[in-house]
């Protein structure tokens, strides 16, 4: 490593003073400086230092004067000498002492000059780079370090061991001593610090009669600036290694509110990078959709993970299109990424990573629409995770319309450009399931925590009552697995789909024979002939508050009632501005009694208003061949 | 049902024309095109159709290959198509569906979208084009009509 920085550093004199060589002392009144680094190739952190040694040839022997730019970022000691050898060798050395904090890596450029001929200098990097933290959960089932989600679950006193690792490799917990915080302080307690190894152990409270957050904060002691956290909500019944959970918080933009989005956080981390702490990424904001599949997430919030992307044997790279029925569209390529959610983990599952920059998108794509949701204000979330229960974002009821088995021409969904883009006259490709986007649920296999191998066969959607409207409300994402006991159906009932994955309900004298439940809607959207708001078009505005019933009707078992009220949208979001959840809020969809052989007046959306107060379960679709010769216990249903 | 008159007299004549021929892109005729450009587009079809006469209308039925239904409501006194509707796991190409009125749809989605948060349903309700999109991933219907091109005896309900 040394003789590797020596080599570097003698290449830049090279080409800084290249009319001289280095080497062996040179005949007559020449002099040459060769510069190394203590450091070598690797980083100073904040208040660390670097030996900078001038190996000097220099018959006058009167040594050099040294500068750094930028100046006065850190500090260069008085020089220290040694007397000149009989070879005419002399030796110079400083020590370069960085600032004690700062917060982005950079370079600082030392420079030695020759005092006997001031034409002569050379010069150093010396890179530095601030101290980076990160945190992991210690599992308590294999005895190693685990990467999970932000939004772990945590039952009333379950313990979890956390880990902090430091950045650059260099440093340890050993050398850079970590402090440990709790917020709010009654939110558990911490204990067993072990100083050496970076680790403390938190202990959620005995007993909480409702949901509470607690965050753990470590603190790189002589950087303030060096913080990582975690989040744990301990909730009064249910919490498990599969649990995740869900806020209806108005998103994850700050100066917007997205009326009844539910929102999770995800952590994806690079299948190809071997540091973990480095190879990750928390990314909250995610929007919990039933009605999608697929992970799809905002390039910009996961700018360190350079995820791989899929690329076909010609170099080209395999595109996916997302278009919403509102005309705008998602765009970007599928990428290769190990998802964490609460404890559970699928390894390399394709997502769409959605493209930042505004690059050209095939005709075929945005088929007429020009909005691409392509930033956090434009979307309300920083991703979409699509769990509904069908695997891919181009199966329906075990038919899969992308792969090429059940049609040769393909839907547009998704494209193989050139590295350098697509071009708008562009045509879809088929694509086999397995670079399909897919639905993560679906490939969870073992949780991370628990350490238990599992077939996810689904999800449970579980969020509290909200009369009228609430600021906020928190709920939970649980991954359905036999080996939890946190995930039973109960007396729930049981919905089976038709083969287009909807089930039917009857509602004011209408058959809506295309109904489906939709958290990613933030209204209940159905035909009818209640007025439409004046100001917000999309929603009713009865006069007051109505109360509705409808019966929902599997396509082979399932029957129930189904209550709901509907207020004026307008009054509502106008007389609630800060809100985020909103349970009587319904919009129209179709023309009121004009279904007709599964038209457009025949959908009956349940929107996330419908989750307040259930918990919804969606099982994912198993079918390998068309649902009519599938049972439909295997294939897509839900259960509520 | 509330409007019976101008029900589509089913099973009248149904003619059905399984043209999958020629390889190439499914084509259909635009909104605002005409009978004859239907008939000339069905060429280029891969689809199967078929075809239902009404009073004042007759609809083609349009099953395209990606599984989307598309319908094509064309008036029986100009040969025009007045109304499109569709339905199925796809949009159809809009652009080769609303034809001349397609710069009007991209121009008023946006100025919808911009006004909108959320994922939501689509909604143009303007003097020479009205169009309807709701659904989520793999289920999506639709329809849009010109106003202006409705015979006389049809009303907005009777295009579904």
């Amino acid at each position: 490593m040394r003789r590797l920085a020596l080599t570097a550093s003698m290449l830049g004199l090279i080409s800084l003073v290249a009319c001289f060589k280095p080497g062996p002392a040179p005949i007559g009144g020449a002099v040459t400086i060769e510069l190394s680094s203590s450091s070598g190739t690797l980083p100073v952190i904040p208040g660390g230092s670097a030996t900078i040694t001038a190996t000097i040839y220099d018959q006058s022997n009167q040594g050099v004067t040294w500068t750094m730019v930028p100046v006065n970022f850190g500090s260069l000691s008085a020089p220290t000498s040694t007397s000149q050898s009989q070879s005419g060798q002399a030796l110079e050395s400083v020590t370069y002492t960085a600032p004690s904090n700062f917060s982005a890596g950079t370079t600082v450029t030392i420079t030695a000059t020759s005092i006997s001929n001031p034409y002569i200098s050379t010069s150093i990097g010396v890179k530095l780079s601030p101290i980076g933290i990160t945190l992991q959960v210690f599992s308590p089932v294999t005895n190693t370090q685990v990467q999970t989600a932000y939004s772990q679950s945590v039952g009333p006193g379950q313990q979890l061991t956390l880990l902090a690792a430091l950045l650059p490799s260099t440093v340890t917990t050993t050398s850079q001593p970590v402090s440990w915080t709790l917020a709010p302080a009654d939110a558990g307690s911490l204990i067993n610090p072990i100083p050496l190894a970076g680790e403390i152990t938190y202990v959620a409270p005995a007993t909480v009669s409702s949901p509470i957050t607690a965050t753990v904060t470590a603190t790189v002691e002589s950087n303030p600036n060096a913080t990582a956290s975690m989040r744990f909500t301990v909730l009064p019944s249910g919490a498990g290694p599969n649990v995740a959970i869900v806020n209806v918080d108005g998103g994850p933009v700050p100066t917007q509110i997205y009326p009844n989005g539910a929102f999770t956080s995800v952590t994806i981390c690079n299948p190809e990078s071997s540091s973990g702490a480095t190879a990750c990424q928390v990314v909250d904001g995610v929007l919990i959709d039933t009605g999608s599949y697929g992970l799809r997430i905002l390039q910009a919030q996961i700018p360190r993970l350079n995820l791989p992307t899929l690329i076909d044997p010609y170099g080209n790279v395999l595109e996916n299109c997302d278009s919403l029925a509102d005309g705008s569209y998602l765009w970007g390529p599928v990428s290769l990424g190990d998802v964490y959610i609460a404890g559970d983990v699928g390894a390399s599952v394709p997502i769409q990573v959605i493209s930042s920059t505004n690059a050209v998108v095939p005709d075929g794509c945005s088929n007429g629409g020009t909005t691409e949701l392509n930033t956090p204000q434009l979307l309300g979330a920083n991703g979409i995770l699509g769990i509904g229960p069908e695997p891919t974002d181009c199966t329906v009821a075990g038919v899969n319309y992308c792969d090429g088995s059940t049609q040769a021409v393909p839907p547009n969904l998704y494209y193989s450009c050139p590295s350098v883009g697509c071009m708008m006259t562009d045509s879809p490709v088929t694509v086999a399931a397995v670079q399909q986007v897919s639905n993560p649920a679906s490939l969870f296999r073992i949780n991370n925590l628990s350490g238990v191998s599992n077939e996810n066969t689904g999800i449970v959607v579980q969020l509290p009552g909200v009369s009228g409207s609430a600021p906020s409300a928190m709920g939970t994402l649980t991954f359905v697995s036999t080996t939890e006991l946190n995930n039973q159906l109960g007396n729930a009932t049981v919905f089976t789909l038709d083969s287009n994955d909807h089930f039917t309900t009857i509602f004011n004298s209408q058959t809506l024979t295309n109904s489906f439940i939709d958290s990613g809607s933030n209204a209940l959207y159905f035909p009818d002939s209640l007025t439409v708001c004046a100001d917000k078009t999309q929603f009713f505005c009865p006069s007051s508050l109505t109360s509705y019933s409808a019966v929902a009707q599997g396509a082979t078992q399932g029957q129930n009632t189904v209550n709901f009220s509907v207020d004026n949208a307008d009054s509502l979001l106008s007389t609630s501005p800060t809100s985020a959840a909103f349970s009587t809020l319904a919009g129209p969809e179709g023309t009121y009694n004009s279904c007709s052989g599964g038209n457009i007046s025949c959908v009956f959306d349940w929107g996330l208003p419908f989750f307040y107060g259930r918990t919804v379960f969606s099982h994912t679709d198993a079918c390998t061949s068309a649902q009519t010769s599938c049972d439909p216990m295997t294939g897509a249903w839900w259960a509520y | 049902m509330t409007t019976e008159r101008n029900r589509p007299k089913c099973a009248v004549a149904v003619a059905v024309l399984v043209l999958g021929l020629i390889s190439g892109v499914p084509a259909f005729a635009a909104l605002g095109d005409t009978l004859e450009s239907v008939k000339a587009d069905q060429k280029q079809m891969r689809a199967s159709a078929q075809t239902t006469e009404a009073d004042d209308y007759t609809i083609l039925e349009l099953k395209l290959p990606v599984g989307t239904v598309v319908r094509e409501y064309v008036s029986r006194s100009d040969g025009h198509v007045f109304a499109v509707t569709w339905q199925g796991p796809f949009i159809p190409d809009l652009q080769q569906l609303l034809g001349s009125y397609f710069q009007q749809y991209s121009k008023a989605a946006t100025v919808q979208r911009q006004n909108r948060i959320g994922l939501h349903s689509l909604d143009i309700r303007q003097p020479g084009l009205v169009f309807e999109n709701v659904g989520h991933m793999l289920d999506y219907a639709g329809r849009a009509y010109d106003p202006r091109l409705l015979p006389s005896s049809v009303t907005p309900n009777d295009i579904r």
